[in-house]
């Protein structure tokens, strides 16, 4: 007869009892993200290699979410929120998505259900239920991780870039626009390349807004929703809170939390890529309603 | 591995049931049973091994079952808690096929004929026999929590949202599979700096009692060690009564210790209210 910690302990990486799939999940997430990363990073130095015309930063009232908001631009085009780079940028630091993406970036590498994800898939920590770790040492989000807990600061930009993002969004309605003049002064349409930012916007505010840490911010902080309001405690004798309500429509969108961040992460890159495309004249940007 | 034969099924264990409960594979028309192999393991935490076993399994019947039916005609000292049978009491945890599951509430129809069943005990435990574990642990850490204080003059007047939201953590039926499959416990053996997802629902069903007034986020940091917990989820997966263990119970309790200690701006609005109060 073997010991039985022998027969029960796991001790090799990888090492379970398991007989179902376990691997399958965490491999199409390990994929899917560092696909991302990858094309991520690309975009972000492209303009630095190329000149910003071809880089597919802009199109005509389009600008891709992966540089917006423009902060400068080597040319004053109409999206540009402070100007062209100042002559002492460094060079090999001249794109408009070096600026910006670190707050999107803080929103998702903090994102309780990211923070899932990649430990599973890149960490192995663990790589899925009950599956042995490489490592015996964890601190889990109490050494070095404890940063995590500043989502809710990243939540807050990233409720920023939704407002800023609607904006290009609708922007993206008016066309031909004159040099000098604003924007709502050009032609009303509606192109491809509008939906595409529109519901951009769209899943990007569906990710957003069921945030866990807002969940808890706009409502999950209270511990009774219609205790305030009992006139025995001084209220107004409402049946229930406000917050209430809030909580609950955070709750709906944060219980497919994961949905909404995979399908904004694939939108946000196919945004960019629509842009890029259109930009350089690969793709024609079509003209679905003329008003 | 040692090895024991078919036998027959006790006549008690003969049900009928709907087609999807089944058993699959090659079925015996004399005896209307298929043949099931099961390894459990025999032994304590010291000696062990993996002992396999034939047994004849019947439509409706669960992983409990084949158990008993190994206890009734093969082993009778084979150690097994069981009560109710019905996934309410939580004493049947184990690990079937390495996940950790309730037995009674795994039908057999759920597994291939073909391929041996592994049953072993919780591996977050101690164990004292087969599979059997000592979870005495558990209930010190309960201990631990300051229990449900209202306050004197505590008005139990709220309305059913205030009610559902706390009944959802008071669901538990206490089976320690969450912890049995939380890693922190599991593989880090972190006994001594976690309480696991169990006593951090447990804290979440008081802190969310409309009534309650004790505040816990001390012991959640410090004592409960919440910040071990990377969210990964397997405690609300395991879970047999589907409490959304991760996002109702530890990210609140996790954000909560972020309000208290991370958070500068709700650390200044605390002390702002304070002065204006």
């Amino acid at each position: 007869m073997a010991s039985g910690d022998e027969v029960l302990t796991q001790r090799r990486f990888g090492e379970t009892e398991r007989t179902d799939n376990w691997w399958s999940h965490p491999l199409v997430v390990l994929i899917g993200l560092s696909l991302f990363v990858v094309y991520g990073l690309f975009r972000t130095v492209y303009p630095v290699f190329v000149p910003e015309a071809q880089a597919g930063i802009y199109h005509e009232s389009l600008l891709s979410p992966f540089y917006s908001p423009l902060l400068f631009a080597e040319e004053p085009v109409t999206h540009v929120v402070f100007g062209t780079f100042p002559e002492w940028w460094p060079q090999l630091v001249r794109s408009p998505a070096i600026l910006i993406l670190w707050a999107p970036l803080g929103l998702r590498l903090t994102c309780y259900y990211y923070r899932k994800a990649y430990y599973r898939a890149f960490f192995q920590d663990p790589t899925a239920c009950a599956v042995s770790e490489p490592r015996d040492d964890y601190a889990g989000e109490t050494g070095l991780l404890r940063f995590q807990n500043v989502h809710r600061y990243f939540l807050y930009l990233g409720i920023l870039f939704i407002v800023m993002l609607s904006f290009e969004a609708i922007r993206a309605l008016f066309w031909n626009v004159e040099a000098g003049q604003p924007f709502w002064t050009g032609d009303l349409q509606v192109r491809v390349g509008t939906l595409v930012l529109m519901l951009n916007v769209f899943l990007l505010a569906g990710y957003t807004f069921g945030c866990h840490s807002l969940r808890y911010l706009i409502g999950g902080n209270r511990r009774c929703f219609s205790c305030p309001n009992n006139p025995h405690n001084g209220g107004d004798g409402r049946a229930i809170s406000r917050r209430y309500g809030l909580w609950k429509g955070v709750t709906k969108l944060n219980v497919n939390h994961a949905t909404w961040a995979w399908f904004s992460l694939f939108m946000v890159a196919f945004a960019d890529f629509y842009v890029w495309m259109v930009s350089i004249g690969v793709w024609p940007d079509y003209t679905v309603i003329a008003f | 591995m040692s090895t024991q034969t078919e036998g027959q099924p006790p006549a008690e264990e003969a049900t009928t049931e709907e087609q999807s409960d089944e058993p699959t594979g090659d079925r015996d028309p004399e005896t209307d049973t298929t043949t099931y192999t099961l390894e459990v393991y025999r032994g304590d935490g010291e000696d062990g091994e993996l002992v396999t076993y034939d047994v004849p399994i019947q439509a409706g019947m669960v992983l409990l079952d084949a158990l008993h039916w190994i206890q009734a005609n093969r082993q009778p000292d084979l150690a097994v808690r069981w009560n109710c049978k019905s996934g309410r009491c939580g004493s049947c945890s184990m690990e079937i096929d390495g996940m950790p599951s309730l037995s009674c509430m795994k039908r057999m129809s759920e597994y291939d004929a073909d391929t041996p069943i592994r049953v072993t005990p919780m591996r977050a435990f101690p164990v004292v026999k087969d599979l059997v574990c000592d979870v005495s642990w558990n209930y010190e850490v309960n201990a631990e929590i300051e229990p449900f204080t209202p306050a004197p003059d505590a008005d139990f007047t709220f309305y059913q949202p205030d009610v559902e939201r706390s009944r959802e953590f008071r669901r538990c039926i206490e089976c320690f599979l969450c912890q049995d499959v939380c890693h922190v416990l599991r593989e880090h053996d972190k006994k001594d700096a976690y309480a696991g997802p169990r006593y951090l629902v447990r804290s979440a069903g008081l802190h969310f009692h409309p009534e309650d007034t004790a505040d816990r986020t001390e012991w959640m940091k410090e004592d409960a060690g919440v910040g071990y917990c990377n969210i990964t989820h397997c405690c609300s997966d395991v879970c047999p009564e589907d409490i959304e263990i991760t996002d109702n119970a530890i990210i609140p309790q996790k954000e909560r210790v972020v309000d208290e200690y991370y958070d500068p701006l709700a650390q200044i609005k605390r002390k702002l209210s304070d002065v204006w109060s």
